[in-house]
């Protein structure tokens, strides 16, 4: 037996999935968390009979007439497949909303069971349903559910009615017939809307009891008011992850980074005194520097990035994620981009591969291909050891400087989106409607659930990709072009070093021209953990975090001179490996997201020349105030940045000429 | 070469072989992610999934 989870967005669907299948998707406090489908059997202590139950959730929607692309996943599905039952799951406090959807799918001839979800907020709002009412004037089984709750939640019930429903030859009958699903004019479809609605109030004001006066303004409306607000909004969210950072970064993080770095370095001792003097010295850094030093170094990291994706995921689940969604869409709007563009560049803090897939929810092209190319731009997990690795080896382990990373990404991302707004020459504007759903208290398993199912992937990607690459980079470093074994003082004889060396001429107005560093950013593009693993390898540093001072290894002097540049250098490196083009696997998203090679070049061409262009500013200007003169390479620096920029300008200058050309501009 | 050199070879041959397998399996079972099918909770909704539950 099929079964259809439907409803409107953050109804609750993928939790009463998660609740009534045992799995565990991913479940956002705001809308458009779920974009396709997804499948899962009823688990067996609510199917103690053992039907084939199988339950698929769908994407929310308001409409059997879809306006965005998920919506149009949940009505394909429910024509072309017709499951044999729907769960209507309906917000119990926000009855009327939900029941427009639900008078449509009653329509369809197909058992409907309506899940009355989130009935415990409607009881704390003051909010009560005569449940066998709208039972009857629906002609479904209405069953009310707290998917939330582990127990006494409706779900037994629930499911026993979904089997009833879908073992009756009963076909379903509609309370209203208004051709949910047929192609209808816009006057005819106004018509029948308006109808539905009348139907749908009618209705609410029979079966729905509201103890408080709408006039009255609730906390959340006063919290709202402050968070949202048009000024204050944005240094709120800069506090909020001020703190954030703080916590993962300079408190608690580095206090659990301190003994699990203990531990990577007694696994590195224990396997060094087994290896003991007789083994080659070769191989023996093969396994020791390359392998468990390499990784060793990234996973180093791992705590710091658990607690804030903890705390990450505690805040989208409060509710206040969605918020910054709202205060960023001004500025957003104004660069051309989709409100919708928020939510990848949020997901894309995760990963940027599944916040470039996110992007398949915009329609317009040209701002769907802006943010796919803009979206990498966030620093994603990958990201976070060299944010903290540069922070403390140049600034004392400061929260700031993770917290300044985000809001530069921001800044960077508005300015590129103008950039290639007038590039394109597209100015259509869309607008971004989100239905901000509920605060409330974060949910400490969730939250616990993410960061562990990211610590799960860095760590399988730290003992695959970054172990293969730092082995490759040990092997490179230890011989010449004749396999002749590189002399200890001799390491820029190695075919590592020969083949960084031309790169790093490039680095060097950006102050960091040693081959180490150019190696380490190529490395970078096969996965972002790779430069802290790269550079560990490369200046044979085991460990960056000290065991002993929650400090980087002998205090970040020592580092900082092993690393041989200074802190501007040190910041630029850092701004370099965060705007230039993402990792190999977040390209292949972004090539079948764009679907346009032209698109998928323009783009690594434009993060190429931002990373350049940033990483020398931020060099140049650094040594500026640090030291009182320019910087190395300045001159051939501000070539090439003249000519990243002449070029930008002269493909800006031609996109608005072709619009004037085609009048799509009337204003100059 | 030692036994002790033969044995850290066989070590570092292991894990890279071992390495390079989950690299394989994965890319092959059409996970996006370079070497990891669950580089987020996030990869399962916007299609990076086994193919195999697809």
């Amino acid at each position: 037996m099929k079964v259809a989870l439907a409803g409107n967005p953050n109804c609750g669907k993928t939790t009463l999935f998660n609740a009534i299948t045992g799995k565990i998707e991913h479940v956002g406090n705001w809308p458009g968390v779920t974009v396709e489908k997804k499948e899962g059997k009823v688990k067996q202590s609510l199917n103690p009979n053992n039907e084939n139950l199988v339950v698929v959730d769908l994407p929310g929607a308001y409409s059997m007439s879809p306006y965005t692309s998920e919506e149009t996943v949940t009505k394909d599905f429910i024509q072309n497949e017709r499951p044999d039952v729907i769960i209507n799951i309906v917000d119990s406090t926000n009855l009327s909303r939900s029941l427009f959807f639900s008078t449509q799918l009653l329509e369809l001839g197909i058992p409907i069971v309506v899940a009355l979800n989130k009935s415990d907020l409607a009881e704390k709002s003051g909010i009560t349903i005569n449940v066998p009412v709208l039972s009857e004037k629906l002609k479904c089984p209405v069953i009310r559910t707290i998917s939330t709750k582990a127990t006494n939640n409706g779900l037994p019930e629930l499911i026993k009615a979904v089997i009833a429903a879908g073992k009756s030859d009963k076909k379903q009958e509609a309370p209203l017939k208004l051709s949910a699903t047929k192609a209808l004019s816009k006057e005819e479809s106004e018509k029948v809307d308006k109808k539905r609605y009348t139907f749908v109030n009618s209705l609410v004001t029979e079966v729905e009891r509201k103890k408080i006066s709408p006039e009255r303004q609730t906390i959340q409306d006063q919290a709202d008011r402050i968070i949202t607000h048009k000024w204050l909004g944005i240094p709120i969210f800069a506090a909020v992850i001020y703190l954030v950072f703080s916590i993962s970064q300079s408190w608690v993080g580095p206090l659990l980074a301190d003994v699990f770095v203990g531990w990577i370095d007694l696994l590195y001792e224990g396997v060094a005194s087994l290896l003991g003097e007789e083994v080659n010295p070769v191989l023996g850094a093969l396994l020791l520097d390359g392998i468990i030093g390499g990784v060793g170094a990234v996973i180093g990291f791992l705590p710091l990035i658990m607690v804030l994706f903890f705390c990450l995921a505690l805040l989208e689940d409060s509710g206040y994620m969605a918020r910054v969604a709202i205060v960023m869409d001004r500025f957003f709007k104004k660069v051309g981009l989709s409100g919708r563009s928020i939510i990848p560049m949020i997901v894309g803090t995760g990963c940027s591969i599944p916040g470039v897939m996110a992007t398949r929810t915009i329609k317009n092209a040209r701002q769907r291909r802006t943010t796919a190319m803009l979206t990498p731009f966030m620093p994603c997990g990958a990201k976070l050891p060299v944010i903290a690795l540069f922070a403390g080896v140049f600034f004392g382990e400061k929260a700031w400087v993770g917290t300044s990373m985000y809001f530069l990404a921001i800044l960077v991302i508005i300015i590129s989106a103008l950039i290639i707004r007038q590039i394109t020459g597209d100015y259509s504007k869309s607008y971004f409607i989100m239905e901000l759903p509920k605060y409330r208290v974060p949910s400490i398993k969730r939250a616990t659930i993410s960061m562990f199912s990211r610590a799960k992937a860095f760590i399988i990607k730290a003992g695959t990709i970054i172990l293969v690459c730092n082995a490759v980079i040990q092997i490179l470093q230890s011989f010449d072009w004749q396999f002749q074994v590189v002399a200890e003082n001799a390491p820029e004889t190695s075919i590592l070093a020969s083949l960084a060396t031309p790169l790093a001429i490039l680095f060097i107005p950006l102050g960091f021209g040693l081959w180490q560093f150019a190696a380490a950013a190529v490395t970078g593009f096969i996965a972002k953990e790779n430069v802290v693993g790269t550079l560990a390898v490369t200046f044979a540093v085991s460990n960056f975090i000290d065991t002993e001072e929650f400090a980087l290894v002998g205090g970040s002097a020592e580092v900082n001179a092993i690393f041989g540049i200074s802190a501007a250098a040190g910041l630029a490196y850092l701004v370099f490996n965060l705007f230039t083009p993402p990792c190999f696997a977040a390209i292949g998203a972004m090539n079948s997201e764009m679907e346009s090679r032209k698109w998928l070049f323009g783009a690594l061409g434009f993060q190429l020349g931002m990373g350049y262009v940033l990483a020398f500013f931020v060099y140049q200007i650094g040594t500026l105030i640090t030291v009182g003169t320019l910087g190395e390479g300045f001159g051939a620096g501000l070539v090439a940045v003249a000519a990243i920029i002449g070029i930008v300008v002269y493909l800006m200058r031609k996109g608005r000429r072709n619009k004037q050309a085609s009048g799509q501009i009337q204003t100059v | 070469m030692s036994t002790a050199d033969f044995v850290i070879v066989g070590i570092v041959v292991l894990l890279i072989s071992l390495a390079v397998y989950k690299i394989v399996k994965d890319k092959k079972r059409g996970t996006r992610c370079c070497g990891c099918n669950a580089c987020c909770e996030h990869s399962e909704q916007f299609g990076c999934m086994d193919k195999s539950q697809q």
